[in-house]
């Protein structure tokens, strides 16, 4: 376990270096200047020199990226161009709300997706098992754009019941919550029936009933514990996705989260801020899979952390 | 099961408790929310161009001079203002005007405020309206006089800053985390992405607002600025919504509306580098192509009015008699075949050219260049639209990697504009002429007209280069904007500015909520 967890984090190294420099290069190539976004068209030539040199940005590339990742090194991201504030300090006020977001939205998908999967694998071919299937289309065909207004308008604006928009308490929560959670549901509970169907007629599960357990505890502690592992993968993806932003949750409900956030620093061209943002995200991702492989291992003895 | 079902609550209640430690909603009773599309960039007023940043400002910062409801000069900070020759500029100040913070104005903190905006390692972009100053000199605390290097008319425009205390130097960049003026009402805190609160400020030289608090809540989305304005999550909006949602207002007797013309332009540039474009007659051809009623009355819904300048009809520098290129798609075509580009198959398919129309991505815009690419193929012109995020869009302006595109100048008040957009010498990077207009006679008139301290002779040189402008077609003059704010009944004595600046919110006032 320690040999595996040591090469996993040997590996983020690389990773993380290759996604730095990636971005790095891609921002010095994006069209469009932050001094003309920052200062506008009447300031002067002389003005213009002054701020790119203020900024580091009259430094050939090489400077400015050794002294990036010399920054890196110390665990300093830099700073925002326009907030005139540290990046990790901006990220990590994001972060909060990204994650009360992304917690709260996979509470909901597993909440509807995990009973309405498996009551679809028990009952395979019945009414119930095609309702499951035609609510996963549903589900999957409502875009988060559509269905975030149309809840605001039915539970804010109808029934009062709820905040329209921002972050304001724990009310605030569930509208972006169900939202985002009704996108994620309809994969999780597809696979969640597909596993257990996988799973269902194996002999370890025959083996279980003939022992006389419980039909409840067979399903929910004996097939669903190896039916989970795809399931693991989904969510941690969506984990790293949720985490790095739901920009169209966030702006529809303006919610504060690291996804405005991006899309905040690539329009103003707050190129430590792109830098910094990006990196958090590989990062997330990376840390997601890392947490899904431990996840597989707990779940399923056969596999092995080496 | 029960090991499942104790990590959901676990997962619940820890969402709970995350969210439980985020923002409370504000005591609504004794506050006006208002609307708004995004962040601003700068709470330092020396610092920012934006105008979300400077009608927030406003509130927290006074300025030695500002403009009214009428777009008139008047004085704020300032009890007296004079000219004693062009280049001079004296002032007296209001006494015992307090920052936020307890300090006393004095024309230190006005010296301090202007001399750190032309410092250049400030990196104002406040800095290029203030190239003719010379020196400040404060003769007594209460006095400040402002030398010029050159006879400048706009000069006045580019003191309509907010004063900061000269204690902001120790702030250095913190300083716009925390600022501190001498506006109606006092900083309290700035959450990006969600809200900036402003309490009312009982020492204000003016007397305290007529309401505690003034929150601006930042609503990225169109339609939730609108349902939460229905709902009573917002009070305000101004200009946030597209026109097509006003009827909706209307019907909603909880809502107040408030209407006039604004000063914001919008237009359609020429690249007059470009060998099509540099034609005149094809530009004549296309302003004759292009029928903007349509669009006023289908698209904008009225909210809009046609333009024959920059400058709005009721401006003391518009002229009269400026020609209006109305639509004569015949004419047109006759004028694209004198040109020499004639139509290769009448009405078939092969248009005579096609020119590259750029815009942002803002909605209405795009549906705007489709009206104007469908009304220009019925002259034989093909308009392809290329739609580009807002940095690209903007570098590509003013590297001059366009033919045709389209944009709004916003809050135009100071014809001394003219000489930004259309001297030969402002032309990008050095200043605004972004189509790469060149007439000598113009630029003298606008030279003219910069130095000239005579509104008298300002008028008629504006007047001509207007006219000049009006044969010669850098620009085909779209639309002024209509400013239309939209808020709750409880808020009384509203003015709507030409500019659409929020400012008369701090003198409104807020009767008790009913049925809230």
């Amino acid at each position: 376990m320690r040999k595996f967890l040591l090469r996993r984090i040997l590996l983020l190294i690389p990773v993380l270096w290759g996604v730095t420099t990636l971005v790095f290069i891609v921002t010095q190539v994006l069209p469009g200047d932050p001094v003309d976004l920052m200062l506008g068209e009447t300031a002067r030539p002389a003005q213009r020199e002054q701020l790119r040199k203020t900024l580091g940005l009259d430094r050939p590339l090489g400077v400015q990226y050794a002294d990036y990742m010399g920054g890196l090194l110390r665990g300093d991201l830099g700073t925002s161009l326009h907030q005139k504030r540290a990046v990790s300090d901006i990220i990590f006020e994001r972060t909060y709300a990204s994650a009360e977001l992304t917690l709260a939205s996979m509470a909901v998908a597993l909440l509807i997706s995990l009973p309405l999967g498996i009551a679809a694998a028990r009952r395979q071919g019945t009414a119930l098992d095609l309702g499951a299937g035609l609510l996963a289309v549903a589900g999957a065909s409502m875009p988060v754009f559509w269905l975030g207004p149309l809840l605001i308008i039915v539970f804010s604006i109808g029934l009062g019941w709820f905040p329209v928009s921002g972050r304001e308490g724990v009310l605030s929560l569930i509208l972006p919550a169900v939202t985002l959670g009704a996108a994620l549901s309809p994969i999780l509970m597809r696979m969640a029936r597909s596993s257990l169907l996988e799973v269902l007629p194996q002999d370890y599960i025959s083996t279980a009933r003939a022992k006389g357990i419980t039909e409840r505890r067979v399903l929910w502690l004996h097939a669903l514990k190896n039916a989970c592992l795809p399931l693991i993968t989904i969510l941690s993806l969506q984990l790293g996705a949720l985490l790095s932003g739901a920009i169209i949750t966030e702006t529809v409900f303006a919610w504060p989260g690291v996804g405005r956030l991006v899309i905040q620093a690539i329009a103003s061209r707050d190129y430590p801020l792109v830098q910094g943002c990006v990196l958090f995200i590989a990062a997330v991702y990376v840390t997601a899979n890392f947490l899904a492989d431990i996840a597989y291992a707990w779940l399923d003895p056969r596999v092995r952390l080496t | 099961m029960r090991n499942k079902s104790l990590s959901f609550l676990v997962l619940i209640l820890a969402c709970s408790f995350l969210s439980g430690c985020g923002e409370k909603r504000s005591t609504k009773g004794d506050a006006i929310v208002v609307g708004i599309g995004t962040n601003p960039t700068q709470l330092d007023p020396r610092l920012s161009q934006d105008a979300i940043s400077s009608k927030v400002q406003r509130f927290i910062f006074s300025r030695l001079i500002s403009q009214d409801h009428e777009g008139g000069i008047v004085l704020e900070l300032a009890e007296k203002w004079e000219r004693p020759t062009p280049l001079v500029h004296r002032f007296e100040l209001r006494r015992g005007v307090r920052f936020h913070n307890g300090e006393t104005l004095t024309s230190s903190d006005v010296k301090y405020t202007f001399e750190s905006i032309i410092d250049p390692s400030l990196a104002s972009p406040k800095a290029a309206g203030l190239k003719e100053l010379a020196r400040i000199e404060t003769p007594t605390p209460h006095s400040v006089v402002f030398h010029l290097k050159e006879p400048s008319a706009s000069f006045a425009e580019s003191l309509m800053v907010g004063i900061l205390p000269e204690s902001a130097r120790k702030a250095g960049s913190r300083f716009a985390q925390k600022p501190v003026g001498t506006g109606p009402f006092e900083f309290v805190e700035f959450t990006p992405d969600q809200r900036i609160a402003l309490k009312a400020f009982a020492g204000h030289f003016a007397g305290k607002p007529a309401y505690e608090n003034l929150i601006f809540r930042i609503l990225p989305e169109e339609t939730i600025r609108v349902l939460e304005l229905e709902s009573g999550g917002v009070d305000f909006l101004q200009n946030s919504f597209s026109p097509d949602i006003l009827p909706r207002f209307v019907k909603n007797k909880r809502l107040k509306i408030r209407k006039r013309l604004g000063t914001n332009f919008s237009y359609i540039g020429f690249n007059l580098t470009d060998p099509i474009l540099s034609k005149l007659k094809v530009r004549r051809a296309i302003a004759h192509a292009i029928d903007r009623r349509p669009i006023v009355r289908f698209i904008h819904k009225g909210l809009v009015q046609e333009a024959d300048s920059l400058l709005p009809p009721d401006h003391w520098a518009h002229q009269k008699g400026l020609p209006r290129y109305s639509h004569r798609p015949a004419l047109a075509m006759k004028l694209l075949d004198e040109a020499g580009f004639p139509d290769p198959d009448g009405p078939g398919p092969r248009p005579r050219f096609t020119l590259v129309y750029k815009t942002s991505q803002n909605e209405l815009g795009r549906r705007i260049a489709t009206v104007f690419g469908h009304q220009l193929a019925r002259v034989g012109i093909e308009m392809k639209i290329r739609s580009y995020e807002w940095g690209t869009f903007f570098g590509d302006i003013r590297n001059g990697n366009f033919q045709l595109y389209s944009l709004t100048w916003v809050g135009i008040s100071d014809p001394d504009i003219y000489r930004y957009i259309f001297h030969s010498r402002f032309t990008p990077p050095a200043g605004l002429n972004r189509g790469r207009y060149k007439n000598a006679h113009v630029d003298a008139l606008l030279e003219e007209a910069h130095q000239a301290a005579d509104t008298g002779v300002r008028a008629r040189a504006y007047g001509e280069a207007q006219r000049i402008l009006g044969r010669e077609l850098p620009y085909i003059n779209l639309w002024h904007s209509v400013n239309v704010a939209v808020f709750d009944r409880r808020i009384s004595g509203y003015r709507v500015y030409p500019d659409a600046d929020f400012i008369s919110l701090a003198r409104a006032t807020l009767s008790p909520a009913a049925g809230r």
